[in-house]
């Protein structure tokens, strides 16, 4: 055997471990022919030895006896931040999730209440605010006007023309771009793009200023009998009395009527025409 | 319930994780002097080796579940794990200077035994305390196979299994940790048999 392998399995040797009895006799064997090979047997030997007292002197050794207490500790503290914290966890996705069911229902409910045509709105308005002070007391007098005319112009009182322009869009019908494609179809072709309208300046209701119009307003136009143009102190020509005017009622955001104006179609010469010609057509 | 001693550590762990306390108990003392032992041979400090047992068992608490039956026995796993805590805290703790070794705070097995001859005694204090910081200036991947191999008397396929590598390079680092050893040893032990020479002289003289 050779130095290099014998280096090899010196270690094997020292440590008494289970090898070939050959090769290990063939080591010995080297050992009694090599000075080098026998020290660094000798001292393998010798670290096993002292690797084994070593190992000795640490095999007692035990570490304090609170430890255990404080591992115990922990897993009870642990089990019990688990067993709190799981159940309002739980609690947590249930309120989350009921509350997210309600906020979807009330969103629902104001994005349909805020679409819907018309109807809904006319008669709110005819029940509450229009109808009592000024105009008339009869909530069926108060028809949203056929349109076919063009938007009437901007009443001087509204501070915040952005937002009447917009909120006032799905409150007439007028201004909704399927109706109004309707309403010109079924209009004469000549007679249709010759609409114009004559209208009267805002009046005062009287329930507040003009400021209270700032948060947005709604105009509508409903149809009015005409003795309510004598309401107002305008002249009235009795022998029409049965007949309908068009009027714009601006309501402000709290749903009070703010204003009104009066509207009269004319045609493209500037002839007024009858209610009862409108309604005909 | 069974004898503590007919339970396995699969099956401890299986009811601590279900909220046995006992099992834990029963784990502990069954598990806890390896584990500790591993990281006082490890680091030679038993403040730090009861942080390292503790921590061991903390972290079983947290992942438990992890732990794999046929990739071997529980101890394989617990001892990994105090390894990857030992290697963390040694690597935090390296550039923090010792302070100077105070005998009282060994654990009691390991403080020195006083016997008939204080002198052979002295002596083999002395013996294993160089061996000690001899295995403790180890680069610490051959320490940890010195003290799974020799100290803790692991064979060689269980420490394969605790350092989750092969065989052979347990048996190669082993090798070379004893090389070293033996290096580290020796100027100790030509120191010892140059005192002895001139104790030997003075006799003469």
């Amino acid at each position: 055997m050779k130095c290099d392998k014998f280096e090899v399995i010196v270690g094997q040797m020292a440590r008494n471990e289970i090898m070939d009895a050959r090769e290990r006799d063939r080591a010995l064997a080297h050992t009694t022919v090599c000075q080098r090979c026998e020290e660094i047997l000798a001292l393998q030997s010798a670290l096993s030895d002292d690797l084994r007292s070593l190992a000795e002197d640490t095999k007692a050794a035990q570490p304090r006896m609170d430890l255990e207490d404080k591992v115990l500790a922990a897993f009870r503290e642990r089990t019990s931040a688990v067993s709190i914290s799981a159940s309002p966890v739980y609690r947590r996705y249930w309120a989350v999730a009921a509350a997210a069911v309600v906020l979807l229902a009330l969103g629902l409910a104001a994005w349909r209440w805020y679409v819907a045509p018309g109807p809904r709105q006319t008669q709110q308005a005819s029940s509450r605010e229009l109808a009592p002070p000024a105009v008339s007391s009869k909530p069926d007098e108060l028809l949203v006007a056929p349109t076919g005319q063009a938007p009437a112009p901007k009443p001087a009182i509204v501070s915040a023309p952005g937002k009447f322009q917009r909120r006032s869009k799905p409150t007439t019908r007028a201004a909704q771009p399927n109706l109004a494609k309707r309403s010109l179809k079924s209009l004469p072709p000549a007679t249709a793009p010759a609409t114009q309208e004559v209208v009267t300046h805002f009046v005062s209701l009287g329930y507040g200023s003009a400021l209270d119009l700032q948060d947005g307003a709604q105009m509508v136009r409903v149809e009015l009998p005409r003795s309510a143009l004598a309401r107002f102190g305008l002249p009235m020509n009795m022998d029409r009395a049965d007949e309908r005017i068009t009027a714009d009622v601006l309501i402000g955001a709290d749903g009070l009527a703010r204003a009104i104006r009066f509207v009269q179609p004319t045609d493209q010469t500037g002839d007024p025409r009858s209610g009862n010609e409108r309604n005909e057509q | 319930m069974r004898a503590e001693t007919d339970v396995s550590d699969a099956d401890l762990l299986r009811s601590m994780l279900a909220g046995d306390q006992d099992a834990l108990a029963v784990l502990y003392r069954r598990r806890h002097a390896s584990i500790f032992r591993f990281a006082l041979q490890m680091s030679g400090s038993p403040a730090l080796a009861e942080d390292v047992t503790q921590e061991v068992f903390i972290a079983l608490l947290r992942d438990g579940r992890s732990y794999d039956p046929r990739r071997g026995p529980l101890n394989w796993f617990l001892l990994g794990i105090a390894r990857n805590l030992m290697r963390q805290r040694l690597g935090r703790e390296q550039f923090y200077a010792p302070l100077a070794e105070d005998q009282s705070e060994l654990p009691a097995a390991i403080q020195p035994q006083h016997s008939s001859d204080p002198l052979a005694e002295l002596s083999r204090s002395q013996t294993i305390e160089a061996v000690r910081q001899a295995v403790l200036s180890l680069p610490p991947r051959y320490r940890e196979v010195v003290v799974l191999c020799e100290l803790q008397e692991l064979s060689y396929i269980e420490a394969a299994g605790v350092l989750n590598c092969a065989i052979g390079t347990v048996r190669s680092r082993l090798h070379r940790a004893r090389a070293l050893l033996v290096e580290k040893m020796r100027p100790a032990n030509e120191r010892n048999s140059e005192a002895s020479r001139v104790k030997t002289a003075r006799c003469f003289a």
